[in-house]
């Protein structure tokens, strides 16, 4: 009983903490997808021109 | 390319089957031994021939091949049974695969394999772009390479070139034999991918299941610093994958006392005594394992593991102290040093400070985006509050792998001790110097997800949040300015079948030099004999991009013999009073004066300018900077063109605009006899006064002393009036 109320405890500062830090830096991340799919679509383009030229 | 496959599989063979029967406990672990060894053996023949002035790619080859060659020869002789020992690894490296069924780890392979992918393209397409690279690890590199030995570099360039560099003879490796700068960016690459199979024996340490340790070997892949610094010539991930190797090695050594353990720690220790100074502080923490145990074994061992250390560290440190009497030159030990922290500068507001920053790298995860740091939501997120619960268990309950635990857990506060003594004005760029840190943490997480056995919605939270994380975290990939990996730049070039030089792109990371890095390599590209360039500059001191993409230049700078004057010279001059100038001053009035040099590129601020023999007509030099001229200077050439006709009468052009290098083209391709001179800003004055010319053109600008007519004038583009002036001295 303790056992797994120390579980639900521990989840919940991991939820708590994994918070934290995605309040301040989450907008980062994000940040970065416009370019993740400009990158991947030239990639896509690239690998056409390689296979299909 | 074939050549150094066969020869890095030799290597990993001979070392593979030289520990088949070594007692180890699987073949995971006989793997990050193997590639620990392989990794040895080539910085050591490395060292060995660069000492001894013989370091080719043929010896290289040579002196590798027959250790390999001997380690088997030996191995088949005194092993009798090498097929049932096989057998074994095979069966067991079978049912380690059988683990990898469940979704999240097959969706993190997938992953894994895309960004290889993006990795692998970055390398090929973009030139190495770190700041470190291209300041200290590779100019060291290349001059080794074309000097063919190992030696000192002028440290009156920079201190960091008395660095311990064994780290950069594995950039090295495959340097000499591809000659080229594809493969500099896949060596930190492959130590990311070697990082996933040590994190796996840590955590098999750690009695945590195959399933798991895989997962979490992964995760640490994943890791923004991990991923930003996998494609440049930075050193930290090397070292801190190393480091894991050492402690993984040390433990094992703690648990058994076996001495192939013992020496493979001594072995890795070593490694990265030569690769960072800082690593001095974890080696001698790991000490605080193996002496307890090192003393009960006999001299012999106890000598050897001491050797291996040396061996692999004292070179550096020795050559510092005999060359510049210090042996960890340029820091300094006993006076204050501004690299570590001094005692005499600690005090309660320090350790405030330091506190601060440390409590803003949770909140902001200091250097994400950049090889400077990035530990990722996962770390901050999920494995702090993992370790600060298994730490206070692990000292809480008593059990045989306590102590071990312990230790392994311990070393994250090695890792905030490390930046607890960096000065603050260096901790934004110090997080990358302790990336090890991440992989205690994520064995941390592998605890927990061990712990949610049976609360399953729990850990498949956490499984599924790690996922989505790394995810993530390929976004920091492609946002990244240091360095950058847009490769969809240089892709639409190729699409477009535009002829660039591979440094068209080092502009990502750098500033106006760049371009004329450029121009530099795209004019020797196929001028095999390469060119002797000199630099100074105000601002960067980057040496490495003007050796060029085929390895085909030379530092002047860094010659030892400086009687001849060199054939090109690079000056990026933001501030006249602070020019850097390396081995000899030469100053940019000298080279202005000097009729022998042309200016033949600019940028804001930066100059090359070329021997004018290299500009005799049809001369290779000659028609690739034409084609140069062809691809960047469209716009100038059409102006030029325009006033090709005003310019009739032979007196030169004189001009620090870039519509100069228009009129320098058409000269060039002989469609004006006018000389051309492009010069730098506002030095046209002295010039003309030095070179007594009386009648010149000019653009857009008049001269006191010169009566000034107009002779064309054109608006091109909305606002932008090109005036022609002819300059007559009154």
């Amino acid at each position: 009983m303790i056992k797994t109320f120390e579980k639900h405890i521990l989840f919940f500062v991991i939820v708590l903490f994994t918070s934290v830090h995605l309040y301040f830096i989450l907008n980062h991340y994000l940040a970065g997808y416009n370019r993740f799919t400009e990158i991947w679509y030239a990639i896509y383009r690239f690998l056409g021109f390689l296979l299909f030229q | 390319m074939i050549i150094f496959f066969v020869t890095n599989l030799l290597i990993f063979l001979s070392f593979y089957l030289l520990l088949i029967n070594k007692k180890l406990t699987s073949i995971s672990e006989k793997l990050v031994a193997t590639v620990l060894l392989t990794t040895a053996q080539i910085i050591l023949s490395e060292l060995v021939l660069g000492t001894l002035e013989i370091l080719t790619v043929n010896y290289l080859i040579l002196l590798n091949t027959a250790i390999a060659l001997i380690i088997i020869f030996v191995v088949f002789r005194k092993q009798r049974n090498i097929k049932a020992y096989l057998t074994d690894d095979y069966i067991s490296l079978k049912s380690n695969l059988k683990s990898i069924n469940s979704p999240y780890i097959i969706f993190l392979f997938l992953l894994l394999s895309l960004v290889s992918f993006w990795l692998f393209l970055s390398a090929i397409l973009l030139p190495p772009r770190g700041i470190d690279d291209l300041t200290y690890h590779l100019p060291a590199v290349f001059e080794y390479i074309y000097h063919q030995k190992i030696f000192l570099l002028p440290v009156e360039y920079r201190g960091h070139v008395a660095f311990p560099m064994n780290a950069e003879l594995l950039f090295l490796w495959p340097t000499v034999f591809f000659k080229n700068l594809i493969p500099i960016g896949l060596v930190q690459f492959f130590y990311g991918i070697y990082g996933i199979s040590v994190i796996y024996v840590l955590s098999r340490q750690l009695s945590l299941k195959r399933e798991t340790s895989i997962f979490i070997g992964l995760i640490f892949f994943f890791s923004p610093v991990v991923l930003t610094q996998a494609g440049v010539a930075y050193i930290d991930l090397i070292v801190s994958v190393l480091f894991l190797v050492s402690l993984y090695f040390s433990i094992r050594f703690y648990s058994t006392q076996i001495s192939t353990y013992l020496f493979l720690a001594g072995i890795s220790i070593g490694l990265i005594l030569g690769m960072k100074y800082t690593m001095i502080l974890t080696a001698i923490i790991l000490q605080t394992v193996i002496f307890p145990k090192l003393i009960r074994k006999n001299s012999r061992e106890i000598l050897i593991y001491f050797l291996l250390i040396s061996i692999f560290s004292c070179y550096w440190y020795l050559r510092n102290y005999l060359v510049l009497g210090n042996p960890v030159f340029p820091m300094e030990i006993f006076t204050e040093s501004r690299e570590f922290l001094s005692i005499s500068s600690l005090n309660i507001l320090y350790i405030v400070n330091k506190f601060k920053e440390i409590f803003g790298l949770f909140l902001y995860d200091t250097g994400i985006g950049s090889f400077h740091g990035g530990y990722g939501i996962i770390f901050w997120g999920i494995a702090i509050p993992s370790w600060i619960y298994f730490f206070i268990k692990s000292i809480m309950i008593k059990n045989r792998s306590r102590s071990v635990n312990i230790f392994i857990l311990l070393q994250l506060l090695t890792g905030f001790l490390f930046l607890f003594l960096v000065p603050s004005f260096k901790f934004h760029r110090s997080p990358r110097l302790t990336i090890f840190m991440i992989g205690i943490g994520i064995l941390a997480v592998g605890k927990l997800i061990e712990e949610f056995e049976s609360q399953k919605i729990y850990k498949n939270t956490i499984l599924l949040s790690c996922c989505v994380f790394s995810f993530l975290s390929t976004f920091q990939l492609a946002r990244a300015k240091l360095p950058s990996y847009a490769i969809d730049i240089p892709i639409y070039d190729i699409l477009s079948k535009k002829d660039y030089s591979q440094m068209r792109y080092l502009r990502f990371a750098s500033s106006s030099s760049s371009f004329l890095w450029e121009t530099l390599d795209y004019i020797t590209l196929n001028y095999r004999k390469g060119l002797d360039c000199y630099f100074a500059s105000s601002v960067l001191d980057y040496a490495g991009p003007i050796y060029g993409s085929r390895l085909q230049n030379r530092v002047w700078n860094f010659k030892e013999d400086k009687s001849k004057m060199p054939d090109a010279f690079i000056f990026l001059i933001h501030d006249e009073e602070n020019v850097k100038y390396y081995g000899k001053k030469i100053t940019i009035d000298e080279v202005l004066n000097n009729n022998n040099y042309k200016l033949i590129d600019l940028a804001e601020k930066a100059y090359l300018y070329l021997h004018k023999d290299f500009l005799e007509k049809n001369s290779i030099i000659s028609n690739s900077l034409i084609r140069h001229y062809e691809n960047y200077y469209d716009y100038e050439i059409k102006v030029a063109s325009r006033f090709k006709n005003k310019v009739n009468n032979g007196a030169p052009i004189i001009t620090s605009s870039y519509y100069g290098m228009g009129f320098q083209y058409l000269n060039m391709i002989d469609e004006i006899n006018n000389p051309v001179h492009v010069l730098p800003v506002d030095k046209e004055t002295q010039f003309i006064e030095n070179s007594n010319i009386t009648m010149f053109y000019s653009i857009n600008k008049t001269f006191k002393g010169y009566d000034s007519k107009v002779i064309g004038k054109i608006v091109f583009k909305k606002n932008e009036e090109i005036i022609l002036y002819f300059n007559s001295k009154i």
